[in-house]
């Protein structure tokens, strides 16, 4: 496959070229060229193409900023088992908690398995994204819960913590939130549906 | 642009264009000097209301940069009256009026004009003692650097934009906007601080030089202690970087050395222009556990971000 799709986006500023070349990158398998008349827009298209995966050469002509881009292995539908790896690689795991503990049987062995995940996945390397707390996972990210060591130290990895605003709100805690930032479902949905793998404890 | 023009001198001006700081300062008695500062610009955000919280916030923040308090303020209104609904203007001032309160000034008055844009922001009068002025330039070597607010509104309007950011990475960051630098100034003020910037569309980089030239110091950075508003660092790694932010980076690489083994990313979140961003005060060894301990007590995030060096006159080191 040679095909080529070329993007004019000279005359644009930022964030358009970003988004014309997110929107052709999107399930694409040919290599696409990106051509912008300013340095910022060419940093920031590389920037959003290597964090899809994709690898980037830069030339210049004249004032013109000629950007090819190749999409990264599993980024389209002819690009391979889907499998990604290496560096570069978009950080695309989701853990989910929609619980206080971890499994069906018992509550108290449920809270140990629960702080025992977080505490493993903190030591894990780097892919985590994002961890999203809803229902009863709520409650682990408030003032006096014993896993907020563990979560902070996710938050400092690099992963964003999101906690549902509503469950905090239905539980009457909707103050003492100790870690990540306050979300909704648009925000929970919007990190679901681009997840890579969703990991549920 | 205004280096072209002459300067102005009197034994009564404090603080004048002479140097790059954030308002003038000038003696009107032995125990008071008058502040002045004016901001405005077009909106980052799309409720009217919140736009006006910001705008005004920002404006004010130059008084308090000085280490002042603001007495009064005038608005200052560009407002497409074809185009635009009156009821968006009146939330606008109504807006920039609750901040205005929130900080104990009084609004005496404004301007408004016809424009294509929507502008928005306030001319600021404030007071401070003439002995007790912090400009930009006294930062000396072995200073701690403490910044207030962590970094990204840059990046975030842009997302705002590209329609990008979600809801919860946008109302963190408009809370940081609406976020007056009241209490983080009277702390300092109360400890005592060697220099003090608010950062705002040249960024960390850009304001930090400022300080470092008129100082004649090295800031010293330490990028991974420089507190971003959560979520921002995706998007950044997203390409959604303003032009305003990506010129700061060119225009500081010069007087920036970055050493190996900073992230990237991190350091052009430095540069990240910011709207209504917060201080960056330099304070001595000696007082620097006051300071931490004092805006810990009035409920200011902050944080250490490095320290001043005598490595060279005017520049920024990045460190990891």
């Amino acid at each position: 496959m040679t095909d080529t799709k070329t993007l004019d986006c000279r005359g644009l500023s930022c964030p358009l070229p970003v988004l014309k070349t997110r929107e052709a990158l999107a399930g694409a398998a040919e290599t696409i060229v990106v051509v912008v008349d300013n340095e910022a827009a060419a940093a920031n298209v590389t920037r959003f193409a290597e964090s899809q995966g994709a690898s980037v050469s830069l030339g210049r002509s004249g004032g013109d900023f000629t950007l090819t881009i190749q999409p990264g292995a599993g980024a389209g539908p002819g690009g391979g088992a889907g499998l990604v790896c290496g560096p570069g690689v978009k950080k695309n795991l989701v853990v989910y908690v929609a619980s206080e503990g971890m499994g069906i049987g018992d509550e108290g062995l449920g809270r140990t398995l629960m702080a025992a995940f977080l505490d493993t996945m903190a030591q894990w390397t780097g892919e985590l994204s994002h961890v999203i707390f809803v229902n009863g996972g709520a409650k682990l990210a408030v003032k006096g819960s014993p896993v907020l060591d563990q979560i902070r130290q996710l938050e400092e990895m690099g992963a964003t913590v999101l906690v549902c605003g509503t469950c905090l709100r239905h539980f009457g805690i909707q103050d003492e939130l100790a870690v990540g930032s306050l979300s909704n479902m648009f925000a929970i949905l919007e990190v679901l549906t681009s997840a890579g793998r969703i990991i549920r404890p | 642009m205004l280096g072209e023009l002459p300067l102005v001198e009197h034994p009564d001006l404090l603080v004048g264009r002479g140097s790059s700081d954030d308002a003038g300062v000038i003696r009107i008695r032995d125990d008071l000097a008058l502040i002045q500062t004016l901001d405005f610009f077009t909106p980052i955000v799309d409720d009217p209301r919140t736009f006006g919280r910001i705008a005004a916030t920002n404006s004010l923040s130059d008084v308090y940069a000085m280490g002042g308090k603001p007495l009064t303020a005038m608005n200052i209104v560009c407002f497409p009256r074809k185009t635009l609904p009156l009821e968006v203007l009146k939330e606008v001032l109504l807006g920039g009026l609750e901040v205005i309160n929130e900080a104990g000034a009084l609004l005496v008055g404004g301007h408004s004009v016809e424009d294509p844009e929507l502008k928005y922001g306030l001319s600021v009068t404030g007071t401070v003692h003439p002995d007790r002025v912090v400009t930009n330039s006294g930062a000396r070597p072995g200073d701690a650097l403490i910044l207030t607010k962590p970094l990204g509104t840059g990046v975030l309007a842009t997302a705002i934009k590209a329609g990008l950011a979600p809801p919860a990475v946008e109302a963190e960051a408009v809370r940081w906007m609406c976020t007056l630098n009241r209490a983080a100034a009277e702390a300092m003020q109360e400890e005592g601080a060697s220099a003090c910037t608010d950062i705002t569309g040249f960024g960390l980089l850009g304001h930090g030089l400022e300080m470092a030239s008129g100082s004649g110091v090295t800031l010293e950075l330490l990028a991974s202690k420089v507190p971003l508003i959560q979520g921002v660092k995706d998007l950044a790694a997203m390409g959604l970087f303003p032009g305003g932010s990506f010129a700061n980076r060119k225009f500081c690489e010069r007087a920036v050395t970055v050493d190996g083994g900073a992230d990237p990313l991190l350091v052009d979140l430095l540069a990240d222009a910011q709207t209504s961003g917060g201080l960056l005060i330099a304070v001595s060894a000696a007082s620097r556990e006051a300071l931490h301990e004092n805006l810990e007590r009035r409920g200011v995030p902050h944080a250490e971000i490095g320290r001043v060096t005598a490595e060279s006159a005017g520049r920024i080191r990045v460190l990891p």
